[in-house]
């Protein structure tokens, strides 16, 4: 074949062979083999040439796509918190409660428990206190017994392979055998067995291990009776075993890699934990030392789901350990989904778990449900998607891309694209654009149970404090930053402004004029929503705290500090000046002072800034669940909470003991009132949203309704593949023939050089 | 030439102990191991205690380089440094500090993806390059080289990121002829997920090297031998490459096998928007969350293939040129 002229230059380089190859036509030829080879690998390209991410036919199946951007570190029931690794975990493991699909407010249904069990009161004497006698200065104990569905089985699993002795038949295997297989799913031999009581006992003793840092320890050890004595007992298990292990050891000794190689495993359920009993083979009681009904929201998560001690035994033998699984990346459970391949880095894959125990699609739902085709499928049994696959996508305009031409079955929308995706008329509720819409799309938003605040710091000397000239200057300063404009200019309007700490979705959240923060807002009834109250109330405010236009008593404007550790977010610099415009309304000076997040941490620990930005999400849909962020004895500074503004207010701290613990009802609901009153009247923090999210879905997902509670939802949506499979063919046809035509275009317009180099050569020769 | 090596290798200690001790120098004063801990566990319900249970699991409760609540040798091995950092000169990168995964696991998970993105990228550009610089170096002064001048210095001066981003846009979404993104390793699914990035990693690397490599053979055609091939009568073909090339070989030589190390250690911007599984998304992905066992370990590693690079180096200096002797 006659090579072009890079060919042959790179030809002659690389073969030390005279160049005038290229001054003088010469042809080169290549052997057979080498033809064939060079036509396979052009045909190889060509037929490479499709924009389907996929392999062939693999999205014809009952499968549901999907990308994620940050990869899952733990897997592991007891430690793992943030939302991209529930949204794996949550559907394998299976608490004894859920939250119910459609209904909301959101409400908790049995999953693996028979049923949601009433609290029992213990006074001092074990005496039973009927619930209107069970005040929190009576009540010394209580019981939640739960009882679980009996023959519930867990996936397939190796932990649960056992020899004829009732030995793991992995216990022999050489580390080397193991490694030839990906993940546990692939191991030859699985088993399974029934779930028991005693797996959920063992889980809640887990959360105890030190070495697990289970992120939600410290506060249900406040209340499972003998927890914490429980962690004590641990910690001492393991250090004697780990100072036996140096002593053999020597100078040289590493713990890490000690442990690494040869894990050390300790006896979880030898000592007593008398808040977490096994009463039978399914039933098991927990004990709290106070009234905590928010126990039963706890127990809907991963961190109570059942652990089997096969699982702990299996990962501990150092054949498994060496081949590098373990429960933190390999979970165990009973849900209607498996772990079918875990590459945190590119690619994870659920498979319908055969030995599900079964569940049916919710017959009911909230008004608007069933007009929204999201009981058509009411009764039937579940999961109805067999596969989930989800590739790693970090950037976000190639997963919306994805999404675009089909490949991905539900999408975010990012700031970027906004405008591409969404109309949003004035006074309408957002649509779909016409271009989405074409596609067949569908919009769904949802009120996110989370809420940003800007926070002002009760320690520092100029913004903190109860003195009213103090919350007055801070109430002056929430008036001037208008957060329906924040919302409009960074947010695309996704979001409501917040009136108070509790977001909508949550008990004791107050829509409507009802709702109005009274000390910064009003109701605007035309446009329905909550709008600052006018500069000038924020101007009189500035006065009342001696501040007037903003001069401090020696005639200097007043100059506040923002800090902040978002000095890479491209984004920051216009916030910031967005907020120095608002506040520079009242004659406030606002400067930032940057730091990385170690300093800022530091800082925020010690108390010494003065306005920040934070935010929280909802663990469980309760009011105390927000409230607590600002209850005196878990302040940041003083006592290490969470509590970062550090404010301390006898009036609301009292509030908020009363209804902490008490049931839903008038009474927690007028005790809300009052605390509310009270926090939006000190005003410890700008109430800045609640976002609000917006999701598009392809025509053929169905029954897809936002849950802001629960991941495990998957196995209630539906997909049409074979409508996916249509439209991802119609949307994504190869344009060769703009190819074509830029090549010709190409070969015409360099036609007359290559005729001119060609006579050169000619001449030359 | 064996004591030579011998030598180049020892030195090559001092040099890696240095590196060490700088990665863990920068990370350490300037990030404590408490800072880590806190950006680790996260924001919420971490207390004092988690952290500090943290810390002694991971060992970082140690003190950074003497311990003198310990009798030697313990005073010097019951320390952070020893314990992370010693292990590295046998091959022991430990686990991560995020989610305990074995580190030497994940780099030879990793390794092939980083090298099968780089691999075809390294040699097209290598002979694409080198053939248009010497046809560019032939037509010297004419109208092609400034043509290709104006074009090098253009493709160049464009970012790399915009590569990848027209090049998604217009590849996988105008012409759909490939994903936007994505990694199968499997062959030949492999193919289509790398025909763009090695495309676009082409196109970035031309400009430089076709610029670079021009120069190289513009400097050789000006020497003295050069001027003796052309009174021999020789054509400008034959001075330009056979003479010139073979003379220029030093510093191709040099320019390639220093890039053998980057093959290996992955391309961060291909990686992280086509993801591919490779070395530089796992070195960004360290980074983010201060995973401090990979990021010195990764150190470590670039810094062995680099010195090793530099010693083959060496090494073909003596082969392509004879002149040179290593002593």
């Amino acid at each position: 074949m006659r090579l072009n002229l890079f060919a042959r230059t790179a030809f002659c380089v690389l073969t030390h062979r005279r160049i005038p190859a290229i001054i003088t036509p010469m042809e080169l030829r290549v052997t057979g083999g080498g033809r064939a080879g060079v036509t396979g690998m052009a045909l190889l390209l060509v037929a490479s040439c499709s924009n389907n991410p996929y392999r062939p036919d693999e999205t014809a199946e009952s499968a549901y796509f999907s990308t994620f951007a940050t990869p899952p570190t733990k897997l592991d029931p007891t430690s793992a918190y943030y939302s991209h690794e529930g949204a794996i975990i949550d559907q394998i493991y299976e608490p004894p409660f859920t939250y119910h699909y459609l209904k909301r407010p959101y409400e908790l249904v049995p999953m693996t428990a028979t049923a949601i069990p009433a609290p029992v009161y213990l006074d001092a004497g074990g005496a039973v206190l009927p619930e209107t006698d069970a005040t929190a200065d009576r009540v010394k104990r209580v019981q939640y017994t739960i009882k679980i569905q009996p023959g519930i089985r867990y996936q397939d699993h190796p932990c649960f392979a056992r020899t004829p002795d009732g030995r793991s038949v992995y216990a022999d295997a050489a580390a080397a055998d193991l490694e030839q297989y990906e993940y546990p799913s692939s191991f030859p031999e699985q088993a399974s067995r029934t779930l028991k009581a005693a797996d959920y006992a063992l889980q809640i003793r887990r959360l105890a291990d030190p070495r697990l840092a289970s992120p939600i320890f410290s506060t249900v050890a406040r209340y499972v009776e003998g927890l914490t004595e429980l962690q004590q007992t641990y910690t001492e298990m393991i250090e004697a075993a780990r100072a036996a292990r140096r002593e053999a050891a020597g100078a040289g000794y590493n713990q890490e890699q000690d442990e690494k190689a040869n894990p050390l495993v300790i006896d979880y359920m030898a000592p007593e934990l008398p808040g977490c009993v096994v009463v039978d083979e399914l039933t098991y009681r927990i004990t709290l030392t106070t009234r905590y009904p928010q126990i039963l929201y706890w127990m809907s998560m991963h961190f109570f789901a059942p652990v089997p001690q096969e699982a702990i035994d299996f990962y501990a033998l150092p054949s498994v350990t060496a081949a590098q699984f373990s429960l933190n990346r390999c979970p165990v459970g009973t849900g209607a989904y498996y772990l079918e391949t875990f590459r945190p880095n590119e690619l994870i894959v659920l498979e319908e778990n055969p030995n599900y125990h079964g569940d049916v699609y919710p017959s009911e739902g909230e008004p608007g449900d069933r007009e929204a085709g999201l009981l058509v499928d009411a009764g039937k049994p579940v999961p109805f998607i067999r596969r989930q696959v989800y590739r790693m996508e970090k950037e976000a305009i190639p997963s919306w891309n994805k999404f675009l031409q089909g490949y991905v079955d539900a999408s975010g929308i990012a700031s970027d694209v906004f405008d591409q995706a969404i109309e949003m008329a004035a006074g309408n509720d957002p649509s779909l654009s016409p271009a989405m819409a074409g596609k067949g799309m569908r919009l769904l938003t949802d009120i996110r149970t989370m809420l940003w605040w800007t926070a002002f710091n009760f320690k520092d000397d100029v913004v903190g404090g109860l003195a009213p000239e103090r919350f007055k200057l801070r109430q002056a300063i929430s008036i001037a930053l208008d957060y329906n404009e924040h919302l409009d200019v960074f947010f695309n309007g996704r979001g409501l402004a917040a009136q108070g700490p509790i977001p909508p979705g949550i008990y004791g959240y107050r829509a409507g004029e009802a709702g109005t923060n009274p000390f910064t807002d009003v109701w605007d009834p035309i446009r329905a929503k909550h709008v600052r109250q006018p500069i000038e109330e924020a101007r009189q405010l500035m006065v009342e705290a001696g501040y007037p236009d903003g001069l401090t008593p020696d005639g200097q404007p007043l100059t506040l500090y923002l800090d902040h550790a978002a000095g890479l977010d491209p984004q920051f610099r216009s916030r910031f000046q967005w907020m120095q415009r608002g506040l520079d309304r009242i004659g406030i000076k606002l400067k930032e002072r940057g730091t990385d997040l170690s300093r800022f941490r530091a800082k925020r620990n010690s108390g010494e800034w003065q306005i920040s930005s934070s935010g929280w999400l909802a663990d469980y849909p309760d009011p105390e669940n927000f409230l607590f962020l600002f209850y005196g004895p878990n302040g940041k500074v003083d006592h290490g909470g969470p509590n970062t503004c550090n404010y301390a207010s006898e009036e609301f701290d009292e509030l908020f003991r009363q209804l902490e613990t008490m049931n839903n009802g008038p009474e927690r609901m007028a005790l809300i009132d009052r605390a509310m009153h009270v926090i939006q009247r000190d005003a410890p923090a700008v109430w800045q949203f609640y976002p609000v999210s917006f999701s598009l879905a392809h025509q053929w997902y169905h029954n897809f309704k936002p849950h802001q509670m629960s991941y495990s939802t998957v196995r209630f949506r539906r997909i049409d593949a074979a409508t996916r499979v249509r439209f991802q063919a119609a949307w994504n046809r190869p344009r060769w023939e703009i190819v074509a035509g830029a090549l010709a275009v190409l070969v015409v317009l360099g036609l007359p050089g290559m005729i001119r180099v060609w006579r050169s050569e000619r001449r030359s020769a | 030439m064996f004591a030579y090596l011998t030598r180049r290798i020892a030195y090559a200690f001092p040099i890696l102990l240095g590196v060490n001790l700088l990665v863990f120098v920068l990370f350490f004063y300037v990030n404590t191991p408490k800072n880590m801990a806190e950006t680790i566990l996260g924001e919420k319900r971490v207390t004092q205690e988690q952290i500090d249970n943290w810390l002694r699991e991971h060992n970082y409760h140690l003190p950074r380089f003497v311990n003198l609540q310990e009798r030697f040798p313990s005073t010097f091995t019951q320390t952070i440094f020893w314990q992370k950092s010693m292990g590295l000169f046998a091959f022991r990168f430990g686990q991560s500090d995020v989610d305990n995964h074995d580190i030497s696991a994940e780099l030879r998970k990793r390794i092939p993806h980083s090298v099968a993105l780089a691999l075809p990228i390294f040699f097209a550009s290598l002979l694409i390059t080198i053939a248009a610089a010497m046809i560019v170096a032939f037509y010297r002064a004419t109208y092609i080289d400034y043509v290709a001048l104006v074009t090098c210095v253009l493709m160049m001066s464009i970012s790399l990121l915009f590569y990848i981003i027209g090049g998604q846009y217009l590849f996988a979404i105008h012409l759909r002829l490939a994903p936007v993104s994505g990694y199968d390793a499997q062959f030949p699914h492999l193919v289509k997920f790398l025909i763009l990035p090695v495309f676009i990693g082409l196109i970035g690397s031309i400009g430089g090297g076709v610029r670079y490599y021009r120069t190289i053979f513009l400097e050789e055609i000006n020497k003295d031998y050069v001027r003796t091939a052309r009174a021999k009568g020789l054509g400008e073909g034959t001075v330009l490459f056979k003479h010139a090339l073979r003379n220029a070989l030093l510093p191709i030589l040099t320019n390639v096998i220093v890039s053998i190390p980057f093959l290996i250690m992955g391309n961060l911007l291909l990686e992280n928007f086509f993801g591919i599984p490779g070395l530089g998304s796992y070195m960004i992905e360290a980074i983010g969350k201060q995973d401090f066992a990979v990021i010195r370990s990764m150190a470590f590693l670039g810094s062995v293939l680099y010195i090793g690079a530099l010693i083959i180096v060496e090494v073909s200096y003596s082969i392509a040129d004879p002149r040179i002797r290593l002593q």
